[in-house]
């Protein structure tokens, strides 16, 4: 009996994993026929206005649309846990967020859909800006990613710790620093006027290097060259390059701006920001959302600027958001995925309604509503008036804060085209050591980041 | 013969075989999981350290050219000394606190039960929980609460994480607090089985605590501390969480661990062939102490 009964256990354990490694193919449709999205990034029920604007959404945009069927995914991008995701299978049919750099990345590893059909139907590519669309395809030209919105790096300041430091103009809006030998000044002013720290430097997560990309560009280095073999070649360990990093060295050391605290990722620093507890940080307008839902930042206590101008010149990275699609979509799914992102505002026709609700939401939770958009992707002049139009009477932060952070006089450049993330980690290190060794040997220090970058990443590259 | 003998000895093995069928049959679930779970994911980890992998599919043999990456890599040598440098101190902060610990909730009379629960509290805390409590306390600057107590009695404040010398042992200081209560217990059991009637006799004859630990109570546990030595050694050869939350790694790699470097390939570059590798790498290392490990084991039972 005994027996009978442990092979009858075992059996049906048996059974049951074979079952659970089982794959379904997807078809697309649901069992009442109707064509399934599966959409990701879907607000939960930490943030109630949005889960309910977005199942109003989902109400409208089915009676509009009745052979399709939205369906709710909340998973969001992440780095960590993407590969994992998209490998298993498990991403949502249209996830929102993935950054510019991941798009070549996801075409080579098939993460994403090839979209470039639907997107030629979309209009995608005569309503966006050329040079973002472009950022979208991969090397054959295939399009697998749709933009959704664009930012450039610059300076974010916290205005109350600007003001109570004297740092201000005759209109009453604050000052910014043009060089950046002038940031470094009025970063002195504001700890010596409110003892809190007058910047902060990011020094883990890769974020350490990225910023420091973007700071040693404005000093005339260049990162990474091909070669005519084709080869790869890291090319920063150079004068200007040593000169980027005595400026953070000589903020740190000798004029002591800097936080105490030396692990500090994108996160703490926005943190640092939002808490008043640091007056400047190097970032962009995308993570104004962060900062108001999850640092407590009051829009009006933020002003930005772009980039300063280094010895070699003044640059700022172009980055953004994008669409991507699950490569299993059938071309009925795509379709509707982008139905979903005209619906929803981001496709080459602005939906009025969407983009007041959103508007409505973001003012009641807090969120920055901008009187503009702050970087627009569009081409078409009569969207941003449109937006200008509705976003008025909710708009709660004030142009004047953001007057330059603009276009002019400044390069936009994109991310390293090879290695990236690596880069960035190889710099994080550089960044720590500054930071923490006093008596650190920049040259020698520069010197193994390059050739460790080198030996590491760009010679192994696949 | 011979090969009567053989065919004998087959039919023997297989009535054996048939008579233990419900044992079998009973563990039958476990072997299964441990399968899917352990053992699968290792042999995978072999298989597809051997090939190029895009995202997590195989695209081409490559033989040991990602053993071969990864160990010329320049910081892999450093890793290693780190990794080597965790368990150093953790042989040197680890190792006496539960011991000590348990000797002295053995020899107490009030308030045994409480000491055993309080002291094993932090077992149950989650790790990232129990890394990020500790990276309060250590911060560097005003804000950290270490410092705010020197602060506080009027020393400066002092570097901590940050500081390159000092960030293992610190780490490893954090590590122990959450997980010597998983030890605690397991000398604490040990310490039961000590004859009560030497004790007893040490006692009578005028043996303090001392006399009675060094004659009695060490010579009765020298098999487990060796048993948990070894289990300290290969938990901590795989240590990711803790310098992954505390420090990312840094300052300039000066925490980096094999495990998190292994973490770092997979989910911070995505590439999952050289994590595999690395992976591979430590596997066979933990191996041998696990060989070691089991032949301690058996020396001892016996």
């Amino acid at each position: 009996m005994k027996k009978r009964l442990a092979l009858i256990m075992a059996a049906v354990l048996g059974i049951s994993m074979a079952a659970g490694c089982g794959t379904a193919t997807n078809s697309g449709r649901n069992a009442d026929g109707k064509i399934t999205l599966e959409v990701g990034n879907w607000p939960d029920a930490t943030r109630p206005e949005s889960l309910e604007k977005s199942e109003n959404w989902k109400k409208k945009f089915e009676e509009q649309n009745p052979d399709i069927a939205i369906v709710p995914n909340t998973y969001g991008y992440e780095v960590k846990t993407f590969i994992a995701k998209a490998a298993a299978g498990q991403l949502p049919d249209l996830l929102q967020n993935l950054p510019f750099t991941e798009v070549k990345s996801v075409a080579k590893n098939g993460y994403a859909a090839d979209i470039t059909e639907a997107a030629k139907k979309a209009g995608i590519a005569e309503a966006i800006n050329p040079d973002i669309v472009a950022m979208c395809k991969d090397e054959n030209g295939k399009m697998y990613t749709v933009p959704r919105s664009a930012y450039m790096q610059g300076i974010m300041i916290n205005k109350k710790l600007f003001e109570k430091a004297g740092l201000v103009n005759a209109d009453g809006t604050v000052k910014v620093p043009e060089t950046f030998d002038e940031m470094a000044d009025f970063a002195v002013q504001i700890k010596e006027k409110t003892g809190v720290s007058g910047m902060t430097l990011p020094t883990t997560s890769n974020h350490g290097g990225w910023i420091l990309l973007n700071i040693a560009w404005n000093y005339g280095v260049e990162f990474e060259k091909q070669g005519e073999d084709g080869k790869w070649k890291a090319t920063f360990d150079t004068p200007e390059f040593h000169k980027a990093l005595e400026w953070i060295y000589d903020l740190n050391w000798n004029k002591g701006v800097l936080p105490d605290n030396k692990v500090i990722s994108a996160k703490d620093m926005q943190q640092l920001l939002g808490s008043d507890q640091t007056a400047m940080i190097f970032g962009n307008s995308d993570w104004c959302s962060s900062l108001a839902q999850k640092c407590g930042m009051k829009p009006e206590n933020l002003a930005m600027s772009k980039m300063p101008a280094g010895p070699g010149g003044r640059y700022a990275q172009l980055g953004g958001s994008l669409f991507v699609f699950s490569p299993d979509l059938t071309e009925e799914q795509i379709d509707a995925a982008f139905k979903w992102i005209e619906f929803t505002g981001f496709g080459p026709q602005l939906n009025e309604e969407t983009y007041r609700d959103n508007c409505e939401i973001y003012a009641n939770e807090g969120n920055f509503v901008f009187p503009q958009e702050l970087f627009s992707i569009w081409t078409n002049k009569d969207r941003a008036e449109k937006i200008k139009e509705i976003a008025a009477p909710y708009a709660n932060v004030d142009m004047k804060d953001f007057a330059n952070y603009n276009q002019e006089g400044i390069t936009l450049r994109t991310e390293p085209p090879v290695c990236a993330q690596e880069l960035y980690s190889v710099l994080d290190s550089v960044v720590q050591e500054i930071l923490t060794n006093k008596n650190v040997d920049i040259a020698a220090l520069s010197k193994k980041a390059q050739s460790d970058f080198q030996a590491n990443h760009l010679d192994k590259m696949k | 013969m011979k090969a009567l003998e053989a065919k004998k000895h087959k039919r023997s093995r297989s009535t054996r075989f048939r008579n233990n069928l419900s044992g079998w049959a009973l563990i039958l679930p476990s072997v299964l999981l441990l399968f899917l779970i352990v053992w699968r994911p290792v042999g995978m980890a072999f298989y597809y350290s051997l090939f190029r992998l895009q995202g997590m599919k195989a695209v081409e043999f490559v033989g040991l050219q990602n053993f071969k990456d990864v160990i010329t890599d320049t910081a892999f040598l450093q890793t290693v000394f780190n990794t080597v440098k965790y368990v150093f101190w953790s042989l040197i902060i680890g190792m006496p606190i539960p011991f000590f610990c348990a000797v002295m909730i053995n020899e107490m009379v009030v308030g045994k039960g409480f000491f055993k629960f309080a002291l094993y509290l932090p077992v149950i805390v989650p790790t990232v929980a129990t890394c990020l409590i500790w990276k309060l306390l250590y911060m560097d600057g005003e804000g950290g609460l270490i410092n705010a107590l020197l602060y506080f009695v009027g020393i400066g404040p002092a570097d901590w994480l940050s500081n390159k010398t000092l960030t293992i042992p610190l780490i490893i200081v954090a590590a122990t607090w959450q997980g010597f209560g998983s030890t605690l217990i397991m000398y604490l059991a040990a310490l039961q089985s000590v004859d009560q009637n030497l004790y007893e006799a040490a006692r009578i004859d005028g043996a303090g605590f001392w006399k009675r630990f060094w004659h009695i109570l060490l010579p009765h546990m020298r098999g487990i501390i060796l048993l948990m030595a070894i289990r300290q050694i290969i938990g901590v050869f795989q240590i990711t969480e803790q310098p992954l939350v505390m420090t990312g790694g840094g300052p300039n790699g000066a925490s980096m661990s094999l495990g998190l470097t292994n973490y770092f390939y997979a989910f911070q570059y995505g590439q999952f062939d050289k994590s595999m590798a690395l992976g591979v790498v430590s596997f066979l290392f933990l191996i041998g102490l696990t060989f070691i490990y089991f032949k301690l084991d058996r020396k001892f039972s016996e």
